[in-house]
């Protein structure tokens, strides 16, 4: 009868040892098969960048034709990064401290993409260091040398722009009585004119811009 | 002895087993969000896609294709002044003033909206006119160019349509498709666009242009799993400030014809009246436009510049009188609201301002719909 108990003792005790070790294994399964904090990081890093071309894209200027991207555009195509000052500007306060970025445009003229800007290269360049009277893209050193840590996360959007917004034509007409005429800027007066009325068949100088469609893309890194 | 350690035995079970479901549920949470991450993805990228046939990506572009349809339209009107210029002027006989009897101006503005139309789609006129072939002049041609190379000293006279540069083609609606098209398909999903329909192009005040048009839409992925359609319906305006005004060279054209002029006097391009629309706000009001007299000075400004005399004063002046020759009276501006005095004396005084109240002219004009594109 003893004998009996004890048996039982030791097969609940084996039965324990076993149902731990059983536990300690699962749990090392489990948590090794769970995914890491890569993933809110990567998303983080997505968001932000689908964020901050969104709103970006919002922002218009000059009678709802110029907005940030056209400046953008014509910086990438031309492989001048300052054209697009006021973009980066705006770039510089959306992206907060651990993370870098990078534009790029997309032009379906040759099907490339075009390096507009790289927050960690231009930012840190000497030669703006040097010239600092020079036009002032931000100078937001903080993003100098951020390289890749843990993410890149991009975010694209189609978009079109004016990269050359629409000219008014100017009137051919210098009356001074018109309540005054300065040609190119508005209609202020007493100031001198440039043409002469009544020319034959002053012609119109409207310029219709210079509209495209391409891409925009926005590489978060940090 | 032996219970109590079969209870701390039992509470041990029960503890690990609350730290092991605890662990397993937030292994499975972070899972699920793991996955949720990947579809999230997607549906950033099927957003963007979709964005792509919006309407207001679409209303952006008709906008922009439409500001240069309508410059390159007004600028060719105004380079090619000519009598068969199908777009300003219908050949046809209007003397029984039937409408039915214009069928190639059904639209009584002589195929501006078809024209607008033909280049904001097709960046060419070619397709308007195919219906009146056997017209006399020949008529599926936007102008005639005359100014063409001579071949064997002899001139020749080339009839061509409104066309696109190969660089403009970019502003018409088929590249739009196309772009949008290929951009869709860099993020894996597919966008195919119908022809545009009821198209209707109008003037809708003094200073503005509008165009609507509908284009059926098609969206699915690179797996054909998802398919989508839609109607995409687009409204847009732009200012006509600064552009060439076709209509007084328009009018111009047949009120000389009425009165007999030669066709070659009147297509002679140094004596074509041309204007430009300018909106400039200080006249806003028509009463702002109004010729007057300075406020603050005695004499007039800009083209005319001189003393200016006001009727009242005109006992003063003589045309005969030696102290008052022709030559010095033309230095001074008469300010009259008397048409009859103007006259009388427009060969002795330098400028006549005649001040009356300024006119309002206005033109109604009922433009049909244009259903389903030519």
């Amino acid at each position: 009868m003893r004998c009996g108990r004890r048996g039982f003792v030791f097969s609940l005790d084996s039965f324990v040892a076993f149902s731990l070790i059983l536990i300690a294994l699962q749990s090392i399964v489990v948590v090794s098969s769970a995914p890491s904090g890569y993933y809110h990081s990567l998303a983080q890093a997505n968001f932000l960048a689908q964020d901050t071309l969104q709103v970006l894209s919002n922002v218009k200027y000059n009678n709802g034709q110029g907005g940030l991207f056209g400046d953008a555009a014509a910086a990438g195509l031309n492989s001048q990064p300052r054209a697009a000052e006021k973009l980066i500007l705006a770039t510089n306060d959306l992206i907060p401290q651990p993370y870098s970025y990078a534009y790029d445009y997309y032009s379906f003229e040759d099907e490339k993409w075009h390096m507009i800007y790289n927050a960690s290269k231009e930012e840190c360049n000497p030669a703006y260091e040097a010239n600092k009277n020079a036009i002032d893209i931000g100078h937001a050193y903080r993003f100098c040398n951020v390289t890749f840590h843990r993410v890149e996360a991009a975010s694209s959007m189609f978009v079109g722009v004016y990269q050359d917004p629409i000219e008014r034509a100017d009137s051919p007409y210098c009356n001074v009585a018109c309540s005054g005429y300065v040609p190119g800027s508005g209609y202020s007066s007493n100031e001198a004119c440039t043409k002469v009325p009544c020319n034959v068949q002053p012609a119109s100088t409207f310029d219709a811009g210079d509209f495209r469609l391409g891409m925009i893309r926005l590489r978060v890194w940090g | 002895m032996n219970r109590r350690g079969f209870f701390f035995t039992v509470m041990a079970l029960i503890l690990l087993s609350f730290i092991f479901i605890s662990v397993q549920l937030w292994a499975q949470t972070t899972q699920a969000q793991e996955q949720r991450y990947a579809q999230r993805f997607g549906t950033y990228a099927m957003q963007d896609a979709i964005s792509m046939a919006s309407e207001q990506s679409l209303a952006d572009f008709v906008n922009a294709s439409m500001v240069h349809a309508v410059d390159k339209f007004a600028t060719s009107l105004e380079n090619n002044p000519t009598i068969y210029l199908h777009a300003v002027y219908d050949t046809r006989d209007k003397a029984s003033n039937d409408p039915n009897s214009y069928p190639n101006d059904p639209e009584g503005i002589y195929y501006l909206n078809k024209s607008i139309y033909e280049l904001m789609v097709y960046g060419n006129t070619s397709g308007y006119l195919t219906n009146a072939q056997n017209s006399w002049p020949p008529s599926k041609y936007f102008y005639d160019y005359t100014t063409a190379p001579a071949v064997g000293g002899s001139s020749m006279s080339v009839r061509k349509n409104l066309t696109y540069e190969q660089d403009e083609m970019r502003y018409t609606l088929g590249y739009y498709f196309s772009t949008t098209g290929k951009a869709a398909q860099i993020i894996g999903y597919n966008i195919s666009w119908g022809k545009p329909k009821n198209f209707t192009l109008n003037q809708t005040d003094a200073w503005t242009m509008h165009v609507h048009l509908e284009v059926p839409v098609n969206f699915s992925d690179s797996q054909g799993r998802l398919q989508t359609s839609k109607n995409v319906s687009v409204d847009a305006s732009f200012d006509i400030d600064g552009l060439s005004d076709p209509y007084l060279a328009r009018a111009n054209l047949e009120y000389n014809r009425e009165i007999g002029v030669p066709l070659s006097d009147i297509f002679d391009p140094y004596t074509l009246p041309h204007r430009n629309i300018y909106h400039i706000p200080e006249y806003e009001e028509r009463a702002d436009a109004q010729a007057q007299a300075l406020k603050d000075g005695s004499e007039g400004l800009g083209w005319f510049f001189g003393p200016a005399v006001q009727a009242s004063q005109l006992p003063l002046f003589s045309k005969d009188n030696y102290r008052f020759n022709s030559s010095k009276i033309s230095s001074y501006i008469l300010v009259t609201s008397s048409a009859a005095l103007a006259k009388e004396w427009s060969g002795s005084f330098g400028a006549i301002m005649l001040v009356r109240p300024a006119t309002e002219w206005e033109t109604v004009r009922t433009i049909n719909v244009y259903q389903n594109g030519p």
